[in-house]
């Protein structure tokens, strides 16, 4: 049976659009930005639906674009709303959802890149190390070591933090 | 007391319950569906069929943007974190990429480890890694200070570009570029996370020799993104403030909402903030600004690049992206200051990430992004007859680039030309003995 392609996107899209915004939330830390950045990528995704449909995971490419996405565009605000933070400006900040965790996703963005991409994959989305490997396009040894970095970094920025 | 893992996993559950409450908006086939566009929009242009581009630049006052005869779109497909790509025929069958010599060859950072060095004229390209580079610090990661590259993160090098020989400059979390020749600023967070806690900053040459005294800044300035003459440029979220290194005064330059610093030479500084509905060129020694608007319809992004100052003290050109509120391409403008006179050299169509200056400022190269994918669209824009080319090269995981002459960068580019299978990805060592991997293209 041939699924008509708009009926299959608007499957997929509502399927995805919820763990997709997360992602880009913890990544960003900008609720607004990082529905932008969400829909950016859906719009992107649509517009080559007829390749991303073909592969095995539309979800991994949308994520793969969203994550990439997110890190690059808003690195430099997420670090100057720390900056912010701590000179007092919480009112300027629209910082990721889940105030009572705001320290362990502030943490998570302050790792490399890659790190942070990783744990996002891996503890948001509860992602198997290899499904990170595939959605990330990296090595499954490489996801290990990241995850292993990153937890050593947040348990020092994080122990850091509560002192 | 909760262990780390503990607070990932709870924090993960707390957001996946808000998440559950989200309204999910109208997709984006229900919206173009709406307004009439879904036929246009289904319509997906097969991989990559040659691009080539030529457009003439077009005085851009209140005109639309100079026509493409771009025909293709990037069929973005899922490859594997990896640099060679399929076959994209958007050059000639031989001779020089564009056509005709550039005299260039173009280090893209690959975002691992190394680079992958593109030269132009003989159509070849080369990953090796380079010593000092780390993962994750594609975050400015490589820039050209005379004839040396800087790159890394923790213990920034200097690599030389004839030898490849490498000078540890100091121990610090980051590196920005200096206007002053030869030098870096190293920047460290005693922290350990780049934009947490006090930094300290002070400036190195290309020995690693200190030329200034380390100097903590005041906490919760800003964000120190580039080097100013005298000191350096912080982002806040209400435009930058400026450091001066000597005196430890701050000086405000204020703006609707957070500052993004495009670039510096000399005295000047390249900077917008909020929307970025102008780019601004201030000098820092007397605080004066001239004031740019973007072409019509246009915002500029925040990325910008002075053309080198060759033959004068101030920068000639200032070259700039710009986008349209909600679409996606990125186009190039290009101003020149001398003349008064300003470009679109590209319409929305392109999508361009990066820019690169020739050494001798006639020549602007332009890349996209393509960490993660199997494709790099390179466009050259040749400021002698004003015309814009474009390529698409068969090699991905490429970021900013730095535009090296040929002539310099042969140790960059290897004695053997091998064949894409047998070129590893940034993921791995390179395989070549000479630790160079060159392939034909």
């Amino acid at each position: 049976m041939v699924i008509p392609v708009e009926e299959s996107f608007e499957v997929f899209f509502r399927r995805e659009y919820r763990p997709v915004l997360g992602l880009a939330i913890v990544l960003s830390g900008n609720r607004t930005g990082a529905e932008d950045v969400t829909m950016d990528a859906f719009e992107a995704a649509l517009r080559n639906w007829q390749s991303v449909s073909r592969l095995d995971s539309p979800g991994a490419w949308v994520r793969r674009v969203v994550a990439n996405r997110s890190v690059s565009r808003f690195r430099r605000l997420a670090v100057e709303a720390r900056a912010a933070l701590r000179i007092g400006r919480r009112e300027d900040l629209v910082v990721a959802d889940g105030d009572g965790h705001f320290e362990v996703w502030e943490a998570v963005r302050s790792l490399p890149r890659r790190q942070a991409q990783v744990v996002a994959l891996f503890y948001l989305e509860g992602y198997p190390r290899a499904e990170v490997a595939r959605t990330l396009g990296i090595s499954e040894e490489s996801v290990k070591t990241h995850l292993e970095r990153a937890r050593r970094n947040l348990d020092e920025e994080l122990s850091d933090a509560d002192n | 007391m909760q262990t780390t893992e503990e607070r990932l996993r709870d924090a993960a559950l707390e957001l996946r319950r808000e998440l559950a409450a989200v309204r999910i908006p109208e997709s984006p086939r229900s919206r173009r569906s709406r307004v009439g566009a879904a036929a246009a929009a289904v319509a997906v242009v097969a991989l990559f069929a040659a691009v080539t581009v030529i457009l003439r630049a077009t005085a851009f006052a209140p005109t639309t943007p100079a026509s493409t005869t771009m025909a293709a779109t990037s069929g973005t497909s899922m490859p594997s974190r990896t640099t060679l790509g399929p076959p994209a025929a958007s050059f000639p069958e031989s001779g020089p990429t564009f056509g005709r010599t550039t005299g260039i060859v173009l280090f893209l950072n690959d975002g691992v480890d190394g680079i992958t060095a593109v030269d132009l004229d003989r159509r070849l390209v080369s990953l090796s890694t380079v010593e000092g580079r780390r993962v994750g610090d594609e975050f400015r990661s490589i820039i050209r200070v005379g004839d040396k590259l800087v790159v890394g993160w923790g213990q920034p090098h200097a690599v030389d570009l004839a030898t490849r020989q490498v000078t540890i400059l100091g121990t610090a979390m980051e590196f920005l570029p200096a206007t002053e020749p030869d030098r870096v600023w190293l920047v460290d967070y005693p922290s350990r996370s780049i934009g947490v806690g006090a930094p300290v900053a002070w400036q190195v040459d290309m020995s690693g020799t200190v030329l200034s005294e380390p100097k903590e800044l005041p906490a919760g300035i800003g964000l120190p993104v580039i080097g100013i003459q005298g000191g350096l440029a912080l982002q806040t979220v209400t435009g930058l403030r400026l450091w001066d290194a000597a005196s430890g005064e701050v000086t405000r330059l204020e703006g609707p909402g957070p500052g993004i610093a495009s670039d510096a030479a000399g005295t000047e500084l390249a900077w917008c903030s909020g929307k970025c509905t102008q780019l601004m060129v201030t000098d820092t020694s007397t605080l004066e600004s001239e004031a740019f608007d973007p072409p019509q319809g246009y915002g500029f992004t925040g990325t910008a690049a002075f053309s080198p100052t060759t033959d004068s003290p101030t920068p000639r050109h200032l070259a700039a992206l710009v986008g349209k509120e909600g679409e996606e391409g990125i186009a190039i403008v290009i101003f020149d200051r001398e003349t008064d006179t300003s470009a679109l050299v590209s319409d929305s169509d392109t999508s361009v990430a990066y820019l690169a200056w020739a050494p001798d400022g006639r020549q602007l190269f332009a890349t996209s992004y393509s960490y993660g994918e199997s494709l790099t669209t390179v466009w050259r824009y040749d400021l002698t007859d004003q015309a814009l080319q474009a390529v698409v090269l068969p090699i991905g995981g490429a970021l900013r680039p730095v535009a090296v002459e040929a002539s310099t960068a042969e140790a960059y580019i290897g004695n053997r030309v091998g064949t894409a299978s047998q070129c590893p990805s940034p993921d791995s060592p390179p395989s070549d003995p000479s630790g160079i991997c060159t392939i034909g293209y």
